[in-house]
């Protein structure tokens, strides 16, 4: 049986301790958009490299959970990179991210509605269609609590799950940064989604913002910072819960520390993972 | 409609003006866009502060990636709109 499993997201700043650890990274998560145009050398770098290690590819600017239509133009171009690459998996995210000739540049949260269940299951059959394959599909964090919603988020997620039959990505940052900004608890959360359908976990930080008129704060998801301890306590929480192997994917956007410090954020991850499997065995 | 709210989120997000006509008076220019009285409602009801600081956090992220260069993936995707 496989076993759990602990990675790093692909950047090219980290490419040279990327190599120089490969025997400490279990798997690279690929951001799938920066390789949709990129010229045939680097596809085939990236092709190489999926030989030598396990790669997953992300996707962020599809929008699938939008009432759009998923671009048929977007997923062929996609379905082009899984087929030269071969990735393990692919994923992407349960926002919209343009509606109305409207490019939002970033993942924005739909109105959780039975309307964009719907919408969202569509726009997976088209995708499985196209691509070959159904992505895992990840929560995201949000600021603004989507009006007009008639579901809580767990429901929304299950239903989508349910609807579509995609698997989770589990983004743990974004579900602190949701709890902590809209105060709920995130083990009821989890309690509230199908967790046997999580099969990757994104583990990052985020950093404190003070809202315009400098009255409110609120916890931003940046993958700017280092993972905190409460990221840790649910990663140990879901390796606790659930019984399939969990892949985790430590995703670091800038402001990069050295590598030996990312190393110890993968390690700490495993630590975390381990305390988790010995509770559920206990 | 789910399409209708969509499409003012992300004018909401994304058009300064337009973000403070509607925080001036938010059922007003939610009923103008062409939502039902139930969306204007619920539209109306965000916190105005959780929409500047979100507009914020997104402007700030397209800034990023513009800045960022093709080293980015937003910016890819945003340049590749713009062609």
């Amino acid at each position: 049986m496989q076993s759990d499993r602990v990675g790093l997201g692909w950047r090219p700043e980290l490419a040279a301790g990327i190599f120089d650890a490969l025997d400490r990274i279990d798997v690279l998560e690929v951001i799938a958009d920066n390789y949709l145009d990129a010229p045939r050398r680097q596809r085939q770098a990236l092709r190489t490299m999926a030989r030598r290690v396990p790669v997953h590819l992300h996707g962020i600017a599809l929008g699938l959970a939008g009432a759009e239509e998923v671009s048929s133009k977007q997923l062929d171009r996609l379905a082009r990179l899984v087929n030269e690459v071969e990735p393990e998996s692919w994923s992407e995210h349960l926002a919209f991210v343009r509606a109305g000739g409207i490019e939002i540049g970033h993942l924005a949260a739909p109105p959780r509605t039975e309307a964009s269940v719907a919408g969202a299951a569509k726009n997976l059959r088209k995708a499985r269609a196209v691509v070959g394959s159904l992505p895992h599909m990840e929560n995201i964090a949000t600021l603004i609590e989507p009006p007009c919603s008639t579901l809580s988020e767990p429901a929304w997620i299950a239903d989508i799950v349910a609807s579509s039959g995609c698997g989770l990505l589990l983004d743990l940052h974004n579900l602190h940064a949701n709890a902590t900004n809209f105060g709920f608890d995130p083990l009821d959360f989890l309690s509230k989604i199908p967790l046997a359908q999580v099969a990757c976990i994104h583990i990052a930080g985020g950093e404190w913002i003070t809202a315009p008129d400098g009255e409110e704060r609120y916890l931003l998801d940046d993958h700017l910072h280092d993972v905190t301890e409460p990221i840790y306590d649910l990663l140990t929480e879901m390796a606790a819960r659930v019984s399939q192997p969990l892949t985790v994917v430590l995703e670091r956007d800038g402001a990069y520390p050295p590598m030996p410090a990312l190393l110890e954020e993968l390690d700490r991850a495993r630590a975390a993972l381990a305390a988790g499997r010995r509770r559920q065995q206990a | 409609m789910q399409a209708d709210v969509e499409r003012f989120l992300a004018r909401l997000l994304t058009d300064r003006g337009f973000r403070e006509r509607f925080l001036a008076a938010p059922a007003d220019v939610a009923r103008s866009e062409g939502l039902t009285p139930e969306e204007a409602e619920a539209v109306a009801r965000m916190p105005a502060r959780a929409i500047r600081t979100a507009a914020r956090s997104y402007q700030h992220k397209r800034e990023s990636s513009a800045a960022a260069g093709a080293r980015n993936w937003w910016a890819n995707w945003l340049g590749f709109k713009r062609r």
